[in-house]
């Protein structure tokens, strides 16, 4: 199967290189797969690449970050008292349907071309899948469980440690993988729109100056970093929450 | 039984030295039986004997290993369509998103029968099955046996020559299970079709067979062809109380015990 | 174990619970707004009179709504078509889709707004590069989805169309899509939310019209009031199309609905 997988990548990279060759591509100005691949190998010795890249790496981790010690805390608060979940119900509900992408406009009078517009814009989206989650984990989070920590006398840190963490962070996983994905895709499309320093504005820079392999090494780019988030996603599933029986077994 | 069968120059199903294996372990080795158009055969042998698996190869769902079945003479590659199954598991060989009418209709409309015809169609085996007025119901609105009654409904409505039931009653409670079985009984008067039927109850296999199909073994073979010489007309009280009854009861259940006796037997030696 | 308390009683409580977080935000902002309104957070009152001017009697909601809204149906609805189909020969063909898999990872793996640019060299500023994005882009989710979808049907379920020799059409529509559809429209909400920021970003790059291209060209030429107003419309828009949407899964899944609750019910 890795063989067939790799057959696969090597395919498309041949189809790529092909469609390149076409009349199609030559309109749209599309460098072939070998040319964008050796200009990201220039780009990967240049001090700006890694600039822009750990740029855009450092928003989203940022935006992630606060998301999480904004969301989840105010998420069990909420799911924990019926009467705080019909009081904010309405609210968040609306809230969270706002398109995030609407606030960069205002983040960029606000606050420019920088990369705290960058970071606010992005936490929006990534703040609330995790807040609804949260709420499930307060309003759900085994209360048989509890009664087994408390009836074996295990200590506020175990019991935190071992009963109530597992728990509220299966719980929390679905919304974490949703806002880290929305997190990156609004960070990137800040960096776009607002011109401030990342792959987004890269990405914008080589079209308007024409220079498509770049572009492309820059799309190669972004997609290997989705990739690589990705990929250490399902590494802390399979440490963490080998156990749950909704994710054991699955592959994604 | 064998001398009618011989008058026939070739029964509807021919199981002809019939072998299966998952992989490594052969599960059924050299099984032979001739089943007759009409005839109410019920399989039995000990859980995990390979009842649903040789279900499976008569069924045409599974490609038998070795050996052949032959069905009107042609051997089976494919679910033939003039055959029905009825699963063990019911409660999910039903779609949850059907109506108990829908879910019995759908194979009709694949037959490529018009809507009027599949609906009456439907309707009437539904009503066979004594569920007039639950045809709206979602099958998670029935209970177990009358879902099962659902799924008896849709072979019945596909108007097959053979009905083909896994432990059909395995799973619902002692009164459901004796009006099924009388239900098939009916049917199969009513409908003159073939019943092929697997159960680990060796007294819902006396009661409701011609024959009864004894499997034991390790692989799995057929230990016995059991005639059941005791008339088409069947009653849970009467015919239970027949000394035949008993008698065939007993025969059965020797057969099926035998190598574990016998296996007991070496053990004891052995130490 | 329902309190048998007055129903009207308790409605009253719930609605007011619901009620007075929302009502004392908004009257809250009203007051603060006019007290301290600066250039960049204008009273909410002048938002919501230039909301009326801009939006209803000038004519914005033809001008800049219908377009978003008829792109995003035709990108979307392309999504689900194509991320349907696609998901659900994938499911069935479990080693094509485990050879294809380094493929579908990357793509659904590109942040979406990356794309823009290579759309742009292909379609320009125009409506295919618009919808063609935003098809491509929230075809992900419901795809793998569906291909989870299509898995989970049940190898009993399998059995029975062998058995009763359903017709491919009949598979699909019968069996492997209803199985599939709590799943299929799991991702087809979380493609919709992803089709509407993806529809924003192509309209502040694209061609005139559209709440995206609207919002944008009123920040750069520094109508705070206006740009205001497009993220309000925006929001409600947003909010009412999940609305919608729910509303219509809803319909759709009725028979899902109702044996979740029927099975719940007989278990408690
Ligand atoms: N898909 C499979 N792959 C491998 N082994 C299997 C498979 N299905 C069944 N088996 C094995 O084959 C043997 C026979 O299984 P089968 O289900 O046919 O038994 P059965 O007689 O129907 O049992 P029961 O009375 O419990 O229904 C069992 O030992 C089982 O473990
Ligand atoms: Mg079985």
């Amino acid at each position: 199967m890795r063989l067939l997988q790799a057959a696969t990548v090597v395919g498309f990279l041949a189809l790529w290189e092909l469609f390149a060759r076409t009349p199609t591509a030559a309109k749209a100005d599309m460098p072939g797969a070998l040319e964008s691949l050796g200009r990201l190998g220039e780009l990967l010795l240049t001090g700006k690449y890694w600039a822009a890249l750990g740029s855009t790496t450092g928003s989203w981790a940022v935006a992630l970050t606060a998301s999480i010690v904004m969301g989840v805390p105010a998420g069990l608060a909420i799911g924990r008292s019926r009467k705080v979940f019909d009081s904010t119900k309405w609210s968040i509900d609306f809230l969270r349907t706002i398109p995030s992408v609407a606030f960069i406009p205002l983040a960029l009078l606000l606050m420019g071309r920088t990369q705290a517009m960058v970071i606010v814009v992005a936490v929006i989206p990534a703040v609330w899948p995790l807040v609804i989650q949260a709420i499930y984990a307060g309003q759900q989070a085994d209360p048989m469980l509890g009664r087994v920590a408390r009836s074996f006398r295990l200590t506020l840190a175990d019991r935190i440690r071992y009963v109530l963490a597992p728990d509220v962070l299966a719980f929390i996983w679905p919304g974490l993988r949703l806002a880290t994905t929305a997190a990156l895709l609004v960070t990137v499309s800040a960096e776009l729109i607002g011109g401030s320093r990342g792959i987004g504005s890269e990405i914008m820079n080589a079209q308007i100056y024409n220079r498509s392999a770049t572009l492309y090494a820059w799309v190669l780019t972004a997609c290997f970093l989705g990739l690589l988030i990705n990929a250490v996603l399902a590494v802390l599933q399979r440490k963490l929450l080998w156990w749950h029986p909704s994710l054991r077994g699955k592959q994604r | 039984m064998t001398d009618t069968n011989k008058a026939a120059p070739e029964p509807l199903l021919h199981i002809d030295n019939l072998g299966f294996s998952y992989g490594e372990k052969e599960i059924l080795r050299g099984l032979d039986a001739q089943i007759g158009t009409g005839e109410l055969v019920c399989i039995v042998g000990p859980s995990g004997a390979g009842k649903t698996t040789l279900l499976q190869c008569l069924s045409g769902l599974r490609p038998a290993t070795s050996g052949a079945v032959r069905f009107r003479g042609r051997p089976i590659a494919g679910p033939p369509a003039e055959m029905a199954v009825v699963f063990q598991d019911y409660s999910h060989s039903l779609m949850p998103w059907l109506s108990a009418l829908d879910n019995v209709a759908l194979p009709l409309k694949s037959a490529g029968l018009g809507k009027k015809e599949r609906q009456q169609r439907a309707l009437e085996a539904l009503e066979e099955v004594g569920l007039a007025g639950s045809e709206q119901k979602y099958p998670w609105q029935l209970s177990g046996g009358m879902q099962q009654r659902v799924a008896i409904a849709r072979a019945l409505a596909y108007r097959p020559a053979v009905i083909v039931m896994d432990e059909p009653f395995a799973s619902v409670d002692a009164q459901t299970r004796a009006d099924l079985e009388d239900l098939t009984l009916r049917v199969r008067q009513h409908l003159d079709i073939t019943v092929l039927l697997v159960t680990h109850d060796i007294d819902e296999a006396v009661y409701l067979s011609d024959r009864v199909m004894v499997l034991a073994g390790k692989p799995t073979t057929v230990a016995d062809m059991i005639t059941v010489d005791l008339g088409r007309e069947r009653d849970q009280i009467e015919t239970k109380a027949d000394p035949r009854f008993a008698g065939l009861r007993s025969q059965v259940y020797r057969l099926i015990r035998r190598p574990d006796a016998a296996d007991a037997a070496l053990a004891a030696s052995g130490r | 174990m329902k309190p048998t308390r007055n129903p009207w009683a308790r409605t009253g409580a719930g609605l007011a619970w619901h009620l007075w977080l929302p009502v004392l935000l908004v009257a809250g902002s009203l007051l603060l707004s006019q007290q301290f309104s600066s250039h960049y957070f204008p009273p909410l009152r002048t938002i919501a009179e230039q909301t009326w001017v801009i939006w209803f009697d000038g004519g914005g909601m033809a001008e800049n709504l219908l377009p978003s809204l008829l792109r995003l149906l035709a990108g979307f609805c392309a999504a689900v078509v194509a991320g349907v189909l696609l998901g659900t020969l994938l499911g069935l063909m479990p080693r094509t889709e485990e050879a294809l898999r380094p493929l579908t990872d990357s793509f659904r793996a590109i942040p979406g707004a990356a794309l823009l640019p290579i759309a742009l060299m292909f379609f320009g500023t125009g409506e295919a590069m618009k919808i063609v994005l935003i098809a491509f882009i929230s075809m992900w989710p419901i795809m793998l989805n569906t291909i989870d979808g299509v898995r989970s049907v049940n190898p009993t379920l399998g059995q029975v169309m062998e058995s009763f020799k359903l017709r491919p059409l009949d598979r699909f529509w019968h069996i492997y899509l209803p199985a599939a559809a709590p799943q299929v429209f799991a991702g087809a909400r979380t493609a919709l939310a992803i089709g509407v920021a993806v529809m924003v970003v192509v309209e502040m790059f694209g061609t005139p019209g559209g709440l995206g291209y609207f919002i944008r060209h009123a920040q750069e030429n520094f109508q705070v009031v206006a740009m205001w107003t497009g993220m309000l419309v925006l929001g409600v828009f947003g909010y009412l199309l999940n609305a919608l949407f729910r509303a219509f899964e809803k319909r759709i899944l009725n028979w899902h609905h109702a044996m979740v609750a029927h099975t719940q019910g007989a278990s408690s």
